[in-house]
């Protein structure tokens, strides 16, 4: 079952065009930034896209920057509210449950398919970025002085190739485990209704107004429980020593949001009467 | 088909039940274990307080987060100390021993890290790609994160209010430590702190949160508090500062802030012997832009300012304050419930600041305009 919805996935075109939107943002950006040289004031725009300037081998980061607070969740809430309404709406739902599989396992099998397009995603976002990085800052000399093979880390210190290869693993394993939040969300709303925009729509609502109260001062009481809280945890992976507080956090919030929209997702959707 | 929905409403009903069970089991989590009773050891607050004091040989590293309320608004060349006291700031703080330490500023993509080393201060600001070593003794300097962590902050304030009373507090968890408590109340007429609040480490007397209560409010306006500590020495490689390389900018001062600056370029400000009935009372040797007047937590600070400089703070002041008519000069006061701010301007400007009330400092207002004009 993982292995059809898995095939099912990448036969689509809208899966390479998805990824391929997420690839192309990071690459406008890269190339306003390298024609002009203005890099954003300190502690202002995306992460890293300051230091990217000195050094192009850091643009992976920045890239998940700049995808990871709206773009990669819209494309995962998107694919995640049409994975069971969209079958429903399309009326292959009820056939698909004719042949003999457990309609757990085929939840299971959508999520699976969603982490495998987030992965997807997020690798090639990297790799596309840190081509991108390289040719258009990191060719490039600062002031006729060699650029250092080493990036700098947050805290100042040198983190080396291989290092930097750990943390952007470290970084992809991350985002993954924070989408799964968000495709959890997407996926129950999608076993509740028919309509799979309803459900991306609703999976966007939440988390908007995720996003809305973690800026608010107010609300300090509850945000450590919003899905969206520590989405930019990732960012600590760069600090040295790396700051693992608010990346276990992160990773125990989405846990808990996994188990218990996929549990609500189960509950509506094993007993649910499939009409279309 | 009725008999069917019955028997799949009743397994919709276990399944949905068995969501609710989990729902309830991990929600209550947090509840339970702010509610799990503290056994911190009783301990006199006298001697509580004397273990507080005499806790910076306590090596520890933790995380940190300091909460204010004071609204104040960002003042030109102060930002980052109107910040400190406006807004929640997150630290993780390395201590070894009072000349040895390093605490992190971190924000969203933001770093700013301050080394103290034996051979002098290091700082490192990531947004501005720059590393500054500060040499020399700061004998007049801005307050920087590295002041408010909760030894720091509870440290600093306990000495002030050095002969304030003392009540016990009950004791409280702080970033899973048992502390014990203490409450200072200050007795000098005039300062608008009600209550400062610390919670220690009864064993090693190491301050673990510390707590600013105005008069009047409900809420503490100020607080410092570990979300994460640990007892015992820091790694040596961590509290080594970053090597300055190319593509890095690297700066030697002796300044490091405006106030330091302003200490240097401004050998004698005028200030007068007494401000509002408080005789001057100077702290530090070899500054004299700057004088501190009062007792206790009603202690407030001058400083002498140039006259460019002071226009811009006035401003501020009047827009987010009040003005004040005075012959002879103009006056601007902001008052945030804990710290009041007032600035003077004739011949000579001065910015005053403390944790008074604005009667007080209106009336050193009426002083200070004397000395400017």
């Amino acid at each position: 079952m993982i292995r059809v919805e898995l095939v099912k996935m990448f036969r689509r075109p809208r899966t390479y065009v998805v990824a391929a939107l997420l690839c192309g943002l990071p690459l406008i950006v890269a190339v306003f930034l390298a024609t002009t040289r203005i890099p954003p004031p300190p502690g202002q725009g995306g992460a890293f896209l300051s230091a990217v300037l000195s050094n192009g081998a850091l643009y992976p980061a920045a890239a998940m920057a700049l995808v990871m607070p709206v773009f990669l969740p819209v494309s995962v809430a998107v694919l995640a509210g049409d994975a069971v309404a969209g079958e429903a709406s399309a009326g292959t739902l009820r056939y698909l449950l004719v042949r003999p599989v457990g309609r757990t396992r085929l939840l299971v099998a959508k999520l699976v398919a969603l982490v495998a397009f987030v992965l997807f995603a997020i690798v090639a976002v990297l790799v596309t970025s840190y081509l991108t990085g390289v040719a258009l800052f990191g060719s490039e000399p600062a002031a006729g002085v060699a650029l250092p093979a080493d990036v700098t880390s947050m805290s100042g210190v040198t983190i080396t190739p291989a290092g930097l290869a750990l943390r952007l693993l470290g970084t992809v394993a991350y985002i993954v485990v924070s989408m799964l939040g968000v495709a959890a969300i997407a996926l129950f709303l999608s076993t509740v209704t028919d309509s799979a925009l309803g459900a991306a729509m609703g999976a966007l609502a939440v988390l908007v107004t995720s996003q809305v109260l973690v800026t608010l001062d107010a609300a300090a009481a509850v945000q450590p429980y919003l899905p969206t809280r520590y989405w930019l945890a990732w960012i600590d992976f760069f600090r040295d020593p790396i700051l693992w507080r608010d990346i276990e956090r992160g990773v125990g919030i989405q846990v808990v949001y996994l188990l218990v929209l996929l549990g609500a997702a189960w509950a509506n959707f094993t007993t649910r009467d499939v009409t279309n | 088909m009725g008999a069917g929905g019955t028997v799949v409403r009743a397994e919709a009903r276990r399944r949905w039940a068995l969501v609710l069970a989990v729902v309830v089991l991990l929600g209550s989590v947090p509840a339970v274990l702010a509610a799990w009773p503290v056994r911190a050891a009783r301990i006199d607050a006298g001697v509580l307080r004397e273990r507080i004091a005499a806790s910076a040989a306590q090596p520890y590293h933790g995380f940190a987060q300091s909460t204010g309320l004071l609204g104040l608004p960002p003042l030109r060349n102060l930002e980052q100390v109107t910040a400190l006291v406006s807004r929640t700031t997150q630290m993780r703080t390395w201590y070894a021993g009072p000349d040895r330490g390093r605490v992190d500023v971190v924000g969203g993509g933001t770093e700013r890290d301050l080394y103290r080393t034996p051979d002098g201060q290091y700082v490192w600001d990531y947004g501005a790609n720059q590393l500054t070593r500060v040499v020399g003794d700061q004998p007049v300097r801005l307050p920087t994160a590295a002041d408010l962590t909760p030894p720091e902050l509870a440290r600093r304030l306990l000495a002030l209010a050095a002969g304030d009373r003392v009540e016990p507090l009950a004791g409280r968890r702080v970033a899973g430590v048992a502390a014990a408590g203490l409450r200072i109340v200050p007795a000098a007429p005039g300062t608008t702190v009600a209550h400062v609040d610390v919670w220690a480490d009864p064993a090693s007397g190491l301050p673990l949160q510390a707590e600013l209560t105005a008069k009047g409010g409900a809420r503490p306006v100020f607080v410092s508090r570990f979300l994460e500590v640990t007892l015992g020495v820091p790694d040596a490689r961590v509290l080594t500062p970053p090597a300055a390389r190319p593509g890095m900018g690297f700066t030697v001062t002796a300044v490091p802030d405006v106030l330091g600056a302003l200490n240097r370029w401004q050998r004698s400000a005028g200030l007068p012997d007494r401000l509002a009935g408080q005789p001057r009372r100077d702290a530090v040797d070899g500054t004299d832009a700057v004088g501190v007047y009062g007792t206790g937590l009603a202690r407030f600070v001058v400083l002498g300012v140039p006259r460019r400089f002071g226009a811009e703070a006035y401003d501020n002041a009047e827009a987010f304050g009040r003005s004040i008519e005075m012959p002879g000069g103009r006056a601007a006061l902001l008052a945030t419930g804990l710290l009041t701010v007032l600035v003077v301007q004739g011949d000579r400007t001065y910015l005053a600041a403390g944790l008074v009330e604005p009667a007080t400092l209106e009336r050193a207002a009426a002083d200070l305009a004397g000395a400017a004009a």
